[in-house]
């Protein structure tokens, strides 16, 4: 049994690290500061080939495997959540099309968003549903060779950038009068499709989250996505693959956390000696460490069983998002009372990592609800 | 035009002084459990030679290592930016060369190899030697030129850009040529895009042995005598005055009390 990174992984992981060192660590703070989306950061993850981690070599990915791109979104977090959520987006916003897609979609839309060139978003959230996607009630009404969409969706990241938006709303089955999830690809400029307003966020802070509302957007048929009612379903699948995305984003964040606590524990000095000699400041820093390890390791199997179709890899997926999004909310906190009074100041990166944390554990879906997928795994679902 | 680039695995010099420390018998630096990168001038020369190439139509790169299985890793890092080949001339793990006999394996493989055009990194960060590349020049009667920033395709073969104290100057160069790199903002070793990054892997690495070369390791003229981290002292004193031209007239007499001055 062998839990190291094979070579391969190592040395992408050491050439991340490299890049996002001389590329991003000094627009870290700044892209806070300005709450503005970073383009040209964007235009580094696109040259290096960041942005197609996400896609099949066939598309102009680099694969599409889960491992490496959790590896990938851990060195990016570890330096910023805020651009890790650019790849995380492009993500979430294009699984859809990968996953139940037709070829004419795939060829339509996964070049451009591998290549980078294009951006997308995952527009399921709504004011009254969230963890519960069922209770959508956008609406999406078949009129001849298109859909009109009507509704509104919120705290959608990059829903105000994205080329193209996989949106979810309800149609009603002509026969049956069931009303049922469908999915469609939406473009920008599409006629009725309105960014409201931007949210205010505590936390990462550059990549926006927009609210949107359809007004009577029509949307080609050629661009549902699966089978009209198949929606949830594809929500469902998205959503599962999406849970190491977010887990290896606190991952990063973090063992970022980690690393500048104990570098300012080797250098701060009070009462005539650095802080890391007093037993107070070593058993928290042991704490984050152990932590953030046991994370990794979770985060990790959970991506390799993803990709290798394991049987029990929903609850390995749902422990991973829910320990290390939990972890890097927990360490990154410890992070700040390391640096005391310091910590809570914005002259210091700790307290940017803790607001970038937080939602984490909210994000994809919330920690609760894999805590539910945990509990029916070891009980069962009909208990 | 054919271009072999040399690159040598040291021991990170970012490491911090803490984990620097020695194998006492050995007299060598312990380099287990502590980052190994590529000499940070060798990448300045990576950078020079793979512009060199985007400006050479048909040109090739090789990049040589030479050192045991364990250097391979910059080699990897090399083919990651994706010169053509990698050449590992074997070495067995801790042996310890003095620049005079690394250069000597390196004319060998020039020989097995025949490039036209032969980049160093002006010096290693581990012992700041500075002498591999023009020994290596010397040992294959080539011309040679360092302290080189950037090489560019002229009329009559190469145009070199040298670092000179007061600016730069620009020198022509006809092959065979050997060249040492210094670093300049134009040779930043760009980083890998992830699909080479990750075939590089998976790239073979050609092995030379140094017998096969007709060099004899044992042949080393220079021995290694003593080698130890020096002892650091510091020690702080405070100046006291009312005033600042009390102060420095104190620093003053302190420093005539202790024959600074």
């Amino acid at each position: 049994m062998n839990f190291e990174l094979n070579k391969d992984l190592l040395f992408l992981k050491e050439m991340i690290r490299d890049l996002m060192l001389e590329k991003v660590a000094a627009r870290a703070a700044e892209i806070d500061a300005t709450d503005e989306f970073p383009w040209d950061i964007k235009e580094v993850l696109a040259e290096h080939e960041i942005m197609a981690m996400p896609f099949a070599e066939e598309y102009g990915g680099t694969g599409g495997k889960l491992l490496p791109l959790v590896i990938a979104l851990e060195e990016i977090a570890k330096v910023s959540g805020s651009v890790a959520m650019i790849l995380g987006a492009q993500c979430f916003g294009s699984a859809a099309i990968s996953m139940a897609g037709t070829e004419n979609q795939k060829q339509r839309f996964l070049p451009g968003l591998a290549s980078g060139e294009k951006l997308c978003a995952f527009a399921l959230t709504e004011p009254n549903a969230g963890s519960d996607p069922a209770a959508i009630q956008s609406t999406a009404v078949c009129q001849g060779d298109k859909y009109v969409l009507n509704g509104t969706k919120r705290l959608i990241t990059q829903g105000n950038l994205a080329d193209v938006l996989t949106v979810f709303a309800k149609t009603v089955n002509e026969k049956s009068g069931d009303q049922k999830l469908s999915c469609f690809l939406v473009e920008k400029g599409t006629p009725g499709l309105n960014v409201r307003s931007l949210e205010e966020k505590i936390g990462l802070k550059g990549s926006p989250a927009a609210e949107l509302f359809f007004d009577n957007m029509q949307v080609p048929a050629e661009n549902l996505v699966g089978a009209e009612g198949a929606g949830l379903s594809i929500a469902v699948q998205v959503l599962e693959k999406m849970l190491p995305v977010a887990a290896a984003q606190g991952l990063g964040l973090a063992q970022g956390a980690l690393d500048f606590a104990v570098q300012y524990a080797r250098d701060r000095v009070q009462f005539g000696q650095p802080i890391g000699k007093f037993q107070a400041i070593q058993l928290m820093l042991a704490d984050m460490e152990i932590k953030t390890q046991a994370a990794r390791y979770l985060v990790y199997v959970a991506a390799d069983k993803y990709d290798r179709k394991a049987h029990d890899r929903s609850k390995f997926l749902a422990m991973a998002k829910a320990l290390a999004t939990d972890v890097a909310v927990e360490v990154s906190d410890r992070a700040i009372q390391v640096l005391g009074g310091y910590g809570y100041i914005k002259d210091y990166p700790v307290e940017r990592m803790y607001r970038d944390a937080k939602i984490q554990q909210m994000f994809i879906s919330t920690n609760e609800i894999q805590r539910i997928v945990i509990a029916r795994d070891l009980l069962g679902r009909d208990f | 035009m054919q271009i072999m680039v040399c690159l040598k695995q040291i021991l990170d010099p970012e490491l911090p002084p803490r984990d620097f420390r020695l194998e006492q018998e050995e007299m060598t630096p312990v380099t287990e459990g502590v980052p190994m990168v590529m000499n940070s001038f060798d990448q300045n020369a990576l950078e020079v030679a793979l512009k060199l190439r985007e400006n050479w139509v048909g040109a090739t790169i090789t990049a040589v290592t030479v050192g045991p299985e364990s250097a391979e890793d910059v080699l990897r890092k090399a083919l990651a930016v994706k010169v053509d080949q990698a050449v590992r001339v074997a070495l067995e793990q801790d042996s310890r060369l003095s620049g005079g006999v690394v250069a000597a394996l390196l004319a060998g493989a020039v020989k097995k190899l025949v490039p036209d055009l032969v980049i160093c990194g002006r010096q290693a960060g581990d012992w700041d030697g500075s002498q591999v590349g023009l020994i290596l020049a010397e040992e294959l009667g080539w011309v040679s030129a360092n302290l080189v920033t950037g090489v560019v395709p002229g009329s009559g073969g190469l145009v070199l850009r040298r670092e000179l104290e007061e600016g730069y100057e620009m020198i022509e160069g006809t092959p065979p040529l050997v060249i040492t790199v210094t670093n300049h903002e134009s040779n930043v070793l760009r980083i890998a895009k992830v699909k080479d990054a990750m075939a590089a892997m998976r790239k073979k690495i050609t092995l030379l042995e140094p017998a096969g070369l007709g060099i004899d390791l044992r042949g080393d003229a220079i021995e290694l005598v003593g080698l130890e981290i020096p002892a650091k002292e510091a020690d702080c004193e405070l100046v006291e005055g009312e005033d600042g031209w009390e102060k420095a007239e104190n620093l003053v007499k302190r420093l005539i009390d202790l024959k600074v001055l």
